[in-house]
Order: structure tokens, then sequence, then C-alpha cells
């Protein structure tokens, strides 16, 4: 009885089973065709975000955020331009980040919980947000990214009334990057 | 009640498995005792009240060789060491397919895996992970990639050899039907197998990189090493719980209630859960489609079936024994489990611990908390329910019920060993839920600091204080009284006349009938069925939460 050609093939059978959704899967989601369409100009970026920090800069230091547009933030070793933001109850802001260098993180501490997203190099994150209570928050960088790493962290202040979320719930899902998309 | 040590010998009988089998297993415990040190180091550090100053760098560095040293270093090695079991036990008679292969593996994962935590101490401080292009400012990061690639070289080899191995025991009728354990170890062949060919296909295009040759795409390495690190993080989940099974049998005698093919059905159940379900480490990746995020999250719901389903097996074999050796009563068998014997108590602990784990786990694989958790302290806070003590107390308990027959001397310290199981579980209890509640408020991982200038929350600190200070120093007491143990027995032990392996063989054994499923009642499946619930509760109350967030998502 020939046993090695079965356990050969029944072996070789559970490989490929095991090997081909996962390759499958990969090529299908794999950014690296696509990558064109996702890359942003990190230059091109960073001069957007000065230049809105320096058009929506307060007396503070703090930058006014627009509601209804977007708001670039810069993530770089070892911090976030701009670092301070000032938003208002009841608006929405669509927060882009991208990271000048390595992978960033951005979470936001909102006491009961932090809102976590992943920032990497050259390419967008976007964060569709609508404070509800005023205060000020921490948000700090939780993607290893070097020795300053624990330093990398600014500041959300929101103003304004508070107000009662919307029946709906929270939609989870931050939509990522692409524009276009 | 002493360990009830079966009458088979506790290591392989071939004099090459056997020289293998040890060079392996001693080379698993070093590297445990180096990640054991490293974890103390950041216990340390991350202790608020302790005030510590520890340059940034020290830090990473102790988190790096942590990282390499436990999870992949000792949880590798350990795993090969039962290869050679799951086939010298099992098999009696049976020739390695190639013992040149053998060391071959042994020589290019030893020389990884040194090189790797050369590396992290001294310029490649880059945690497990390496993600460039971050990896690119260290200038030793080369060689954690190529000890990644030789790594997964060995353990391929490793795996081709004891495939072929069971092939050729078959083939020439030295075993019929194979039992449990060695078919556990051809499942883990097969999911360790595909896990390093995928590492060979992301560590190599990193290796080249680093060293200047080539472009990397920090995405794609990314998703890639997701990937890999999926495959690879369930086979030492597959090992343990073939090991409990093991364990189970040999501690109090009990046998199998539902059968070999049953069991053995269950183990087939892995390969085929666990690949698909690597997206779930993927769930704040930009670039990928949100359906996809879901569809991963719907079947990672599969992952835990297997689990719960041998957990519930094998505590049904635990209560067949004890009600067949009188226990009465609905919990009277619990009672009556040697939970005395230090290998039962890793049994226990291991299996219990596991439970805690997987009460998070779900929380984590389910793609609509992903911005609530990801990289919180919820993280590592989790998953040491399932590392340091489900399986590595699993492991340990491995070595204790081994050790006397390993070194001819009866176990030295043995009320060291009898607590060390409990320690370690009742400080990775404490590290688990300090630790999960730190990071449900936002305490992040990875950062050797969480003053951030004052800003931060006090309660920050207090959480941090029990979870590491309290917590991790238990856990890593506990983890130097296993190597107490260890090295004295390996010392100063008493030794054993050469023709008898300790053996405290209880009365009762001879005179059991076989267990069978009648004796199993529901509350061998209560404990599941308390995981299950407490699944439940957590993936609520999580949702809850992101509820009364002040900031809405749209």
């Amino acid at each position: 009885m020939e046993m090695m050609p079965r356990w050969g093939t029944v072996y070789v059978g559970l490989m490929v089973l095991v090997l081909v959704p996962i390759w499958a899967a990969y090529d299908a989601l794999s950014p690296a065709a696509d990558h064109g369409e996702m890359a942003v100009d990190v230059n091109a970026f960073a001069n957007q975000a000065q230049a809105y920090a320096q058009e929506h800069q307060l007396a503070d230091g703090s930058v006014q955020a627009m509601p209804d547009a977007s708001v670039p933030v810069l993530a770089m070793q070892f911090g976030f331009s701009p670092s301070v933001l000032r938003l208002r109850t009841g608006e929405t802001y669509v927060l882009e980040f991208v990271s000048r260098d390595v992978m960033h993180g951005f979470s936001l501490q909102m006491g009961m919980g932090s809102l976590n997203a992943v920032l990497m190099p050259g390419a967008m994150t976007m964060l569709e947000v609508m404070p509800t209570q005023p205060g000020e928050y921490l948000f700090l960088c939780n993607e290893y990214c070097g020795v300053g790493h624990q330093f990398m962290s600014g500041k959300v202040i929101v103003e304004g009334p508070p107000i009662s979320p919307t029946t709906s719930p929270a939609q989870p899902t931050p939509s990522m990057n692409m524009p276009g998309h | 009640m002493t360990s009830v040590v079966s009458h088979m010998p506790a290591t392989p009988s071939d004099a090459a498995a056997q020289r293998l089998f040890r060079a392996f297993l001693f080379a698993a415990l070093g590297f445990l005792a180096i990640g054991g040190i490293a974890a103390f180091a950041i216990a340390l550090t991350r202790t608020p009240a302790l005030t510590l100053s520890v340059s940034p760098l020290d830090y990473y560095r102790f988190l790096t060789i942590h990282g390499l040293a436990m999870f992949y270093h000792w949880f590798l090695f350990f795993q090969a060491a039962l290869l050679f079991l799951a086939v010298g036990l099992y098999i009696p008679g049976a020739r390695m397919f190639s013992v040149g292969l053998g060391w071959l593996a042994f020589i290019a994962m030893i020389t990884g895996a040194v090189a790797q935590l050369a590396a992290a101490g001294w310029g490649g401080e880059v945690l497990y992970t390496a993600f460039p292009p971050l990896a690119g400012q260290f200038p030793r990061s080369p060689l954690i990639y190529m000890g990644f690639d030789l790594l997964a070289l060995g353990v391929l080899l490793l795996a081709v050899n004891y495939v072929v191995t069971v092939a050729k025991a078959r083939r020439s009728g030295q075993v019929g039907e194979l039992p449990t354990p060695t078919y556990v170890g051809l499942m883990w062949s097969i999911v360790m197998a595909a896990a390093s060919i995928i590492a060979l296909g992301i560590y190599t295009p990193a290796l080249l990189w680093s060293v200047g040759v080539g472009p990397i795409d920090p995405m794609g390495y990314t998703m890639g090493y997701f990937t890999f690190f999926h495959v690879n993080h369930y086979a030492p989940l597959i090992a343990a719980v073939g090991v409990w099974y093991v364990l189970a049998k040999r501690t109090t005698g009990a046998q199998s209630v539902f059968g070999e093919r049953f069991s053995k059905a269950i183990f087939t159940v892995y390969p085929l859960v666990v690949p698909p379900t690597f997206l779930y480490h993927l769930f704040l990746a930009p670039g990928v489609p949100a359906e996809v995020k879901t569809i991963g999250s719907v079947l990672s719901l599969f992952i835990g079936v297997p689990t719960i389903i041998v957990a519930v097996v094998i505590l049904g074999m635990l209560e067949a024994r004890m009600r067949a050796a009188g226990a009465a009563g609905a919990f009277g068998w619990l009672r009556r489990l040697p939970w005395g014997d230090p290998a039962f108590g890793s049994l226990a602990m291991g299996m219990a611990t596991f439970g805690l784990g997987g009460a998070f786990a779900y929380a984590l694989l389910s793609e609509g908390l992903a911005p609530l958790l990801h990289n919180t302290f919820v993280v590592p806070g989790y998953f040491h329910a399932f590392t340091s003590a489900g399986v590595s107390l699993t492991f340990m308990g491995v070595v204790y019920a081994l050790l006397p027959e390993l070194t001819g001397r009866s176990l030295w310290g043995l009320p060291l060993a009898r607590v060390q199981p409990y320690l370690m579980a009742a400080g990775t209890a404490v590290f688990v839920l300090v630790g999960v509640a730190a990071g449900y408020l936002g305490v992040p991982r990875r950062v050797p600091s969480i003053a951030y200038a004052g800003n931060a929350p006090p309660v920050w600190t207090t959480l941090m204080n029990l979870t590491e200070g309290v917590g991790g120093v238990l856990m890593a007491v506990a983890g130097g009284l296993f190597f107490a143990v260890l090295l004295g027995t390996m010392l100063i032990g008493r030794r054993l006349p050469q023709s008898e392996p300790e053996v405290a063989a209880t009365s009762e054994s001879s005179e059991l009938g076989m267990a069978h499923p009648g004796m199993m009642t529901w509350a061998a499946a209560a404990p599941a069925v308390l995981v299950v619930a407490l699944i439940a509760l957590v993936s609520i109350g999580s949702f809850e939460m992101m509820r009364r967030w002040p900031f809405l998502l749209r």
C-alpha cells in the first residue's frame, strides 16, 4: 500500500488550501497596483498643512479648524503639525493625516476610551468627526516611531455647548485615504 | 496526589532524536530566561511609581528583546522539541527521516535567534514588528530581518522532516491510525510551513532593502507581516491545546471520552479556520476595502470554536476520570483533581488563563471595535493571558512532567513548583484585567512613559502601577520560581535509580473502567459557557462605550 503518495497528496492539498486563499486575498487587497492612486505628495501636503495652520492660527498658537472641510495635519518624528486644534461642538470636521516619515498613530483620548487610527507614510488617513462635548482632549502617537515616540502628542480643544448625540449610533469605521473614493 | 507518570518513556528513545530534542528544549528554556529578564526590566520601567530613569532607547531595547525571545524564540524552539516528542513518544521505533535536516534546522534557527537578540540590544531596537521605514533608521535591522529568514527556513525544514518521518512510519506499518498527539504535530507542520513560506516572502525583500538593495513598500510589508504573523501565532495555540490533551492524560490517567477520531477531527479544523482570518490585524489599515474588513470580521468569529470544543472535551475527560475514581456531586470531581501536581497545576492554570484571554479576544477581532482598541494597552493586556500564561504555563507543565526523566533526578523544590503555576496565573490575571481596563481608558502600548507632559489622566498612573508593578512583577517572580526549580533539579536534585522513572501510580488506575461520555455532565461545559458569556459581555460593553464617545465618527 503506497502511503507516501497519498500522504504527500493530502499534505500538499492542505497546504494549497491554506496558502491559496491567503495569496488570493492578499493579491486582491494589495495596494501595490493602485499605489499611484493612493499616494499623497508629502511635500505638497506639508505645505498645505503649514498654510492652513498659518491662516487659522490664533494668538495662543492653537489652530482654529474650519468645519465641513479638510483639516490637514502632518505627522512626523516627533510631533503633529498643527498640534493644538480648536473645534466646536455640533460641527463636522474632516481631519486628514499624512505621515511625513515613518508609521505613526493617532490616538485621541476621550476619557471613556480612545479613538485610534493608523497613519502610513505617504498615504492619507481621514477621520470625519463631530464633537459633542466641550473639553480638552489629549491626542498622542501610539505607533512606535523612534526614541521620541513618548513625546509625540497634541491637544484638541472643543468649545461650545454640549449637544446630545443624534439617534443613530456612531458609524465606527473611519474611512481611510484614497482621494477620489 | 503526586504525579501519575505513564509507563511510556518521557523522551524519544531514538538517540539521534533524543539529542535534537534536548538541543531544542534547552535552547528554548534559555530564550525563556532571556525573555523573562527583559520582561522584568520592562515591568520596572513601566511602573510609574518606581520612577526609574531608563532611557527610551533602553526601554525599546528591552521590549524588542522580550518580544523576539518570548514570542518567536521560546515558542518556536519549544514547539520544535514537541515535534520530537510527538513522534518519539507515540511511534516507538520510528526513525527520523533526516538527522542532518534536523541539525541544519537547529543551526539555522539558533543563528537567527542569536543574531536577532544581539541586534535588538545594539542598534536594532525596532520591536519584533520591525516596520519599515522606521527600521531603516536602525543600523542593525538587517540582522533582525535575516534572523526571521533563518528561523523561517529552520521551521520549514523541521516541518518537512516531521511530515516525512510520520509518513514513512505509516508506510512501514510501524503505526496504524495516528495517535492524536502525532496528528496534532501534522496540523502544526501544515500551519507553520505556510507561515514560514509567507515569512520568507516578506523578510527577504525587507532584508535586501535594509542593506540598500531594492525598494520597500511600507504598506505591502505591513500587510504581508500581519498575514505571516497571524498564521504563525496560532501554531503555539495548536501546540498548547495538543499538550493539554496529553497532560490531562498523563497527570490524571484520564482517557478520551469521545474517541481519537473526534479529537483529530477538531484539530483538523485549525488549519482551515486560521488562515482566512488574518484580516483582523488589518482593520485600520488604509487601503483595505471596507467590505473586505467586514468579511474578515465575520470569518474571525469561527476562530475560537475548535479551542472551545477541545476545552470542553478535556474537561469532560477529567470529569469522567474523577467520577470513575469515585468523585460525586456536580463539582466534586473538581476537588479530586491533582491540584498539587505541578504539571497538572500548569495544565489547569494554562486552560483557565486561556479562557480569560478568550473573553477579550473576540472584542479584538470585531472590526467595529478596532478604533477603540488598536494599539492601546488592551492588546498586550489581553494577549498575555494567551502567551505568558496560556501557552507558556502549558509548556512549563510539560517541562515539570519530563524533568525527572530528562535529568535523572527527582524534582527539587516541590513546594515552589506547586505554587508557581498559580502565582503565574494570579500575576497574569492582574496584568490582564487591569491592563485591559487601562487600555480601554486609552493607555497606549509600546511606550516607556505615559506622562505626556502632565496631560495624561491621573488614573493611568494607578492602573499601570497595578498592571506592571503588581501583575508584571508577580509574573516575573513566578518565572523565577520556575527556573529555580529547573536549576535546582538539574544541579542538586536527588538522583533517581537508573531503572525506574519517578512513578507514583495511584492504586485506582488499574481498577478503572473505561471512561465514557455518559460520565460527563454539564459541569464540564460550564467553564466554556462562562467564557462565551464573558465574550458577549465584553463585546456589548465595548460597543456601548463607543456610543458614549464625545466625538461621533461619521
